[in-house]
């Protein structure tokens, strides 16, 4: 694809075969810019934003989301066209991906072990884009992941999302130990790093501050009602 | 209670593994000190390897080790260790060998699928009888990967077919695989389903462990293997 950066064979492979791949200094030069936009939308209150503090995945501490964030800032508006982010997306979901929305966060919490299924059809494959724009390693809030839990309808995975659901807050009665213990691999960060992962791969951050910040582009696969749509359409016939 | 928890069996049928810490603690020296006197033992029959599957690097391994002395022999039918297995495998768990091992290479990733019937859940019982982490030889494992037939386990598999082709496949080093390193003190016991990719990098020359390994039975009218 002329113009846009692709991944290379290996990255594509260890995306699909552990569910995430992160790209140290991918937007590194532009990350003063990036990181002003986002404090300019947090500190703007006229912006819509959900503050909880009282939900069980979060063990009931602060977080504040503001969605369909990067519309908010034209610096923050253009990534979702930018060649590398293109690229990125090109190459994990192929060339028709659909834009899946965006969110920006301030966490002064605790996530426990969960998948991202909220509100999207897990069938059709969905990838996150995440810029944190904190240092962040496992001992300060740095994302958690568990390779391959990404293949959400084989043994392994379902038998982790029974066990998180079902015991959210009391992982010790099940596995003799608390969350942060379990194993996993920490996605330590700088900013300027993007990290992609699957919404289907388990994942959780413990040990974090105070108003760690981050946000998050989405894309998805088209549903495949979509793609022969367009196939359709490609070929002149009525879809 | 038995030696394990419901709560660590959990674990272990989540993750394929389990560290079950300082469980021969009091006996370790007497252990250390057999495992020694069978390696000085000429009379032992060895097998001094330079496989692929460890660089091509020196690894010596003696079978039917804890057979050789009377120390050794004990353990498997140590209460301790016959509850792991029973209450992993079921009660009509089968004592399936042992071996003993000094390591002076790295170990590629695998999973111990050599001549057994992995339709038959195996696993190992292991004793580092030294101190190991991430940066001295400390065995690390791809948690999941024991669920064999799954897609994650089945892509690893094929993927590390050929040793020490990581940077080929995936772009990183052996060593960046992703995975869970299980940092291990002498006294410590280690379970794991034979199922589970391993590896082991970093390592110290002469590394000690060995192995004591069960199985679940085999399903009635399953052939002979």
């Amino acid at each position: 694809m002329a113009g846009v950066p692709m991944l290379s064979d290996q990255q594509i492979q260890f995306f699909r075969t552990f569910g995430y791949l992160k790209l140290p200094g991918l937007f590194a030069d532009d990350i003063g810019a990036i990181t002003a936009a986002f404090e300019a939308v947090f500190a703007d209150r006229s912006v819509y934003r959900v503050e909880s503090g009282d939900v069980e995945v979060h063990r009931f501490q602060d977080r504040t989301t503001i969605p369909w964030f990067i519309d908010q800032h034209p610096t923050l508006a253009a990534l979702r066209d930018d060649p590398r982010m293109v690229g990125v997306v090109r190459s994990l979901l192929g060339d028709d991906f659909e834009y899946s929305e965006s969110d920006g966060n301030l966490f002064s919490c605790e996530t426990e072990w969960h998948c991202d299924i909220y509100g999207s059809p897990l069938r059709i494959p969905h990838i996150k884009l995440s810029f944190y724009l904190d240092p962040l390693t496992a001992e300060t809030g740095a994302p958690r992941v568990m390779p391959g839990t990404h293949h959400w309808t084989e043994d392994y995975a379902v038998n982790l999302r029974g066990k998180f659901d079902n015991n959210v807050g009391s992982l010790p009665e099940v596995f003799g130990v608390d969350g942060p213990a379990l194993p996993c691999v920490a996605l330590e960060t700088e900013p300027g790093d993007l990290l992609a992962w699957y919404y289907r791969s388990i994942h959780a951050s413990y040990k974090g501050g105070p108003d760690r910040r981050l946000f998050t582009v989405n894309f998805r696969a088209p549903a495949p009602d979509r793609v022969r749509g367009r196939q359709a359409e490609r070929a002149g016939a009525p879809s | 209670m038995g030696v394990i928890t419901e709560q660590q069996v959990t674990y272990f049928d989540a993750f394929g593994y389990l560290k079950v810490p300082s469980l021969f603690a009091g006996e370790i020296d007497e252990i250390t000190e057999a495992f020694e006197a069978v390696f000085a033992d000429p009379v032992h029959y060895r097998l001094d390897m330079d496989e692929p599957v460890h660089r091509n690097e020196r690894r010596v391994m003696i079978p039917a080790f804890v057979d050789k002395h009377p120390t050794l022999a004990r353990l498997p039918e140590d209460e301790r260790i016959l509850d792991i297995a029973r209450t992993v495998l079921g009660d009509g768990a089968e004592y399936a060998q042992s071996d003993g091992n000094l390591a002076f290479c790295p170990t590629e990733w695998h999973a111990d699928t050599y001549g057994t019937h992995m339709e038959q859940r195996h696993i190992k019982i292991s004793f580092y009888l030294d101190p190991l982490r991430a940066d001295s030889g400390a065995i690390r494992v791809i948690p999941g990967t024991h669920f064999w037939q799954g897609t994650f386990a089945r892509q690893l598999r094929k993927s590390f077919r050929e040793f020490g082709s990581s940077q080929e496949v995936f772009g990183v080093d052996s060593t960046a695989i992703p995975a869970t390193v299980i940092d291990s003190d002498p006294g410590d016991v280690l379970v794991h389903d034979y199922r589970v990719v391993h590896a082991s990098f970093n390592g110290l020359a002469r590394r000690r462990f060995f192995t004591i390994n069960y199985r679940e039975p085999a399903p009635v009218g399953a052939a002979a293997g």
